[in-house]
């Protein structure tokens, strides 16, 4: 049985004596592509410097491997909609009700089902099966860089309505004098950043849209979250769950700082915030202590060494 | 009357049916009556109420982030004002306000709206009639369903009225904000979603008994129209996820008014008080004993939420299927498939809350099981799309009002649905998580497909419900308005949430105008300012689109022409009826002969061929006694 959605160059059935209906079938057609062209139109238009086509610019391999997955959904989505409001627009101007017409009558094909279902399936299947590395790469802490001596690592606290970041100072060692905190998330270019992100009240969400950076921060939990870009400049910190009446106003920055500026750059921050006075600890110190922390990431080593 | 009756008024015909006529008092007739289609007019002028209340409340929401902090038309009722001098037509609201608006514009919208005309009106109306009962298996039952909705809506209505407002924490309500959020406002949602919850779980009974015992004879599982097997499956999906949510909303209101800690964790500080803890509160006594878990209660609200989005799709896949085989004159290609396609959802739609939760903290591996599944969930919806489409391929299209809603609802599907495919993508969902991309795919699944839907039932079965015909000029000036501002409104919210615009942000662009008002927003939105006016501008266009609707609905309902028995030629029993039905539904027994997509069969005489026909001729109008209402 022919199933295949009737004559493609069937365009010779439009006579002089078509109906009302006829003009209304391309104003559809005519609406649904101008509103698509007039999206991309507009995308392209506002091209902004620095930002790219429909996404941001993206400044970390983390961020180009997502835009890749990213263009293949949008390749693939793009041909069946096409595909799919491409047939739904012909079908409704090629079949639309003629005098005397009769409708073909079936219930259904046993065979074409099964083409439909399983050609979706498989390729639903293999785009689930292509992301399990990027996604366990980005966000499982076990595979994070946390050894590598390169990594900076940044203690992320959100409390209404403003980020915190706390860092271990020159020497890089948790629960030292030198550590101190900073209302700034400054890190160094081509190195790991670790964060470890924790809230006080709420929950808040540290969206960083050029690294594709998102994690929410959660009361009474520590997460773990990294990246590593490979450009320095200047963006804007947002918050991206509720948390508040002024949580339209829980914007941050961040500064990626170029590998050869960075010692400096870390010692005048230091010089800035001054050392942690440990007698009468910010609201930072005092409600997430480093040593507890310390205590805690050495009893969590512990346990995997144990294992 | 109760449910014997109402069967004995289907089975024994003229004698039984007589017996209905007697008088009823208003009170009885239009309050606390037990006929479902009384009960689903109920549901739909009071749903369509707040339709309108939902409707400004969104605009209210739109305007603010167009036009900051300006004079917003009837706000300051809503949401209160933020300056008191202003007079209350115009008037700016607060940051409080704008939260309470965006609140209530989803919870009356999802709560209020879409799941009462769905189920509540939709299921009441269709599913008696069109599997041949005289009326619900338990029509007391059905009654208290309503009130349970209307109490729940007044508790909505009534957090308007209580100092601080409405809630602000979302209609996620996701907790700790809103187990700390000081007022009555969430205490007052909680309950209003509660009771909303019991509604539905009576509904979900009464229509699984309903179908399943009281079909006619003849009505075998797989001759009911899809629209029955969209409410049996929709209530199985009620009735299995409403009370998870209920004993969340029940532990959030014990966090509220008792002092518990489900939801607040140890050392929880905020606004200068120390919630919860004893280790981190340097010598300051801690308000309760904390230990709760915060993620515990978005797995138990998605755990419903997730499910009732597929409640509020589910009806409406049910509603397109039988309009669009009505005016292809073609059996719905793959009826079976159909169904299946269906329980896929509901099966899978239990396994897949998770995928609201990928930034939420939870075990990464678990968010990889929860991609899988959700990314499976795509392809019943594609069976869907592909069996829809060839139900139009060689038919003979009739573009009616009910159909032009029906060819938009399963083109805006599939943008719906292929959205979603971006967010099951864990990594990509990092960047679109909580962004206008969200709110794009929402509505269009919910508003563009969902309501898009219920539009079209309301034109199809307005004749049968109120025996005259709407006028179809003013129902195509509503579509076409609906349709064109709805992409408007929509399509761009796609566009800017890629490019990273948090989604829930009172103010977006942070102009100069605005850091001079206080700030917020953030810069490099102000690029994309452009858009949000385009979207608000279609967003208020949007709301007087609906202007021809209400016109055309209450005037058709006394003026309209007449309405014959079968206007459609459709073939469901509900057609069988007389117009508008008597109580009891059906003026002689009826019995089914065949499935309801019999059109165009080459073998019968017309175009189509009613169920209850036995040669598949069309039957007469059946004549009944002077109608009670």
């Amino acid at each position: 049985m022919r199933v295949s959605g009737g004559p493609i160059c069937g365009f010779t059935n439009r006579g002089d004596g078509q109906n009302m209906n006829l003009g209304r079938n391309t104003w559809l057609g005519r609406g649904v592509g101008t509103l698509v062209a007039l999206l991309f139109v507009f995308a392209g238009t506002s091209h902004a410097e620095g930002r790219g086509f429909l996404l941001p610019e993206a400044i970390s391999e983390h961020a180009d491997r997502i835009d890749h997955l990213f263009w293949l959904i949008f390749a693939l989505t793009g041909i069946v909609f096409v595909g799919t409001e491409g047939l739904l627009l012909y079908f409704i101007w090629k079949y639309r009700a003629k005098e005397g017409g009769k409708a073909y009558h079936t219930h259904g094909n046993h065979k074409v089902e099964i083409i439909w279902t399983s050609i979706p399936a498989l390729i639903l299947g293999v785009l689930a099966l292509l992301q399990f590395n990027l996604w366990v790469d980005i966000k499982d802490p076990e595979r994070a860089p946390l050894d590598d001596p390169q990594a900076q690592e940044v203690h992320v606290l959100a409390k209404q309505f403003e980020w915190l970041f706390r860092y271990p100072g020159p020497d890089n060692k948790w629960g030292t004098e030198d550590d101190f905190s900073y209302n700034r998330l400054v890190v160094p270019q081509d190195r790991p950043v670790i964060l470890r992100i924790k809230s006080l009240d709420v929950i808040h969400s540290l969206f960083l849209p050029e690294l594709r950076f998102k994690q929410d921060a959660v009361p009474g939990m520590v997460i773990t979250g990294w990246f590593q870009a490979y450009k320095a400049g200047k963006w804007e910190i947002a918050c991206a769950e509720l948390c508040g009446a002024s949580h339209y106003k829980m914007r941050g920055e961040y500064e990626i700082v170029p590998p050869e500026e960075w010692d400096a750059r870390y010692a005048e921050m230091y010089d800035e915030a001054g050392p942690i006075d440990y007698d009468s600890p910010t609201e930072f110190f005092r409600f997430w202590p480093v040593d507890q922390y310390v205590k805690a990431l050495e009893f969590y080593e512990g346990e995997e060494e144990g294992r | 009357m109760s449910a014997a009756a109402a069967a004995a008024a289907a089975d024994h015909g003229h004698d039984g049916h007589e017996e209905h006529h007697h008088e009823e008092s208003f009170i009885r007739h239009y309050l606390f009556s037990v006929d479902h289609k009384m009960i689903a007019k109920q549901f739909l002028f009071t749903a369509i109420l707040l339709f309108l209340l939902g409707g400004l409340l969104a605009v209210t929401v739109r305007w603010q982030i167009a036009w900051p902090w300006s004079k917003i038309p009837l706000a300051g009722y809503l949401v209160g004002q933020a300056n008191p001098d202003a007079s209350g037509m115009f008037s700016t609201i607060s940051p409080e306000g704008y939260y309470a608006a965006m609140t209530m514009h989803a919870s009356v919208m999802i709560f209020l709206v879409i799941i009462p005309l769905l189920v509540g009106f939709f299921g009441n109306w269709c599913v008696p009639l069109m599997i041949g009962a005289g009326d619900m298996a338990f029509p007391r039952l059905n009654m208290w369903s309503y009130w349970m909705f209307l109490t729940g809506a007044v508790f909505f209505l009534v957090s308007f009225f209580v100092e601080g407002g409405p809630a602000g924490a979302g209609w996620t309500a996701y907790p700790p904000l809103s187990a700390i959020t000081p007022g009555n406002g969430v205490n007052l949602w909680a309950l209003g979603v509660l009771f909303t919850g019991f509604s539905g779980v009576m509904g979900a009974v009464n229509y699984i008994t309903t179908i399943l015992k009281l079909r006619a004879p003849g009505m075998t599982l797989f001759r009911m129209p899809l629209v029955v097997w969209s409410i049996l499956i929709t209530s199985t999906l009620t009735l299995l996820a409403t009370p998870v949510l209920a004993s969340n909303l029940i532990m959030l209101f014990l966090d509220r008014v008792a002092g518990t800690s489900f939801f607040v964790p140890d050392g929880l500080v905020a606004g200068g008080l120390i919630y919860s803890g004893a280790e981190a509160n340097a010598g300051m006594d801690a308000m309760r004993a904390g230990g709760g878990q915060v993620l515990m209660f978005q797995h138990l609200f998605w755990f419903y939420s997730h499910p009732a989005v597929y409640i509020m799709v589910l009806p409406a896949m049910g509603i397109a299927s039988d309009i669009l085989a009505t005016f292809a004159r073609k059996p719905i290609f793959g009826y079976r498939p159909m169904v299946y396609a269906m329980a896929g959802i509901t099966g899978l739609g239990f396994i897949v809350w998770g995928h609201h939760m990928f930034q939420s903290g939870m075990n990464p591996y678990l968010g990889m099981t929860f991609m899988v599944s959700t990314m499976f969930i795509a392809l019943p919806s594609a069976i869907k799309v592909f069996n829809w489409l060839a139900t139009l391929w060689r038919g003979q299209i009739h573009f009616e009002v009910p159909m032009l809603w029906a060819l938009a609802f399963v083109g805006m599907f599939i943008i719906g649905g292929l959205s979603g495919i971006f967010m099951a993508a864990t990594p990509v969902d990092i960047h679109i998580h909580d962004t206008y991309f969200i709110v794009a795919h929402i509505h269009y699944v919910v508003f563009a497909s969902t309501v898009v839907a219920i539009f079209g039932a309301i034109y199809f079965w307005f004749p049968k419900m109120f025996g005259r015909m709407m006028n179809p000029m003013l129902g195509k000036l509503h579509f076409w308005l609906t349709f064109v501002f709805l992409n408007g409104t929509f399509m761009l919210m796609h566009y800017v949430g890629l490019q990273g615009h948090p989604r829930r942000i009172a103010v977006a662009a942070m102009t100069d105008e605005v850091v001079k008002a206080g700030g917020g927003g953030y810069e490099f939105l102000v690029q994309y300012h452009w858009a949000n006016v385009i979207m608000t501008i279609c967003a208020i266009g949007l709301g007087f689109s609906q202007l021809p609707f209400f016109i055309n609905f209450f005037h058709s309902m006394y003026k309209g022409k007449k309405a014959a028995q079968n206007p459609w030629r459709s073939n469901s029993l509900d057609w069988a009826a007389p117009t508008p039905p008597p109580h009891g539904n059906f003026v002689e027994p009826v019995l089914v002969y065949r499935g309801p997509y019999e059109y165009s069969h080459p073998d019968m005489p017309e175009d189509f061929a009613p169920q209850h026909s036995p040669d598949g001729s069309p039957i007469p109008d059946t004549t009944v006694a002077p109608a009670h209402s």
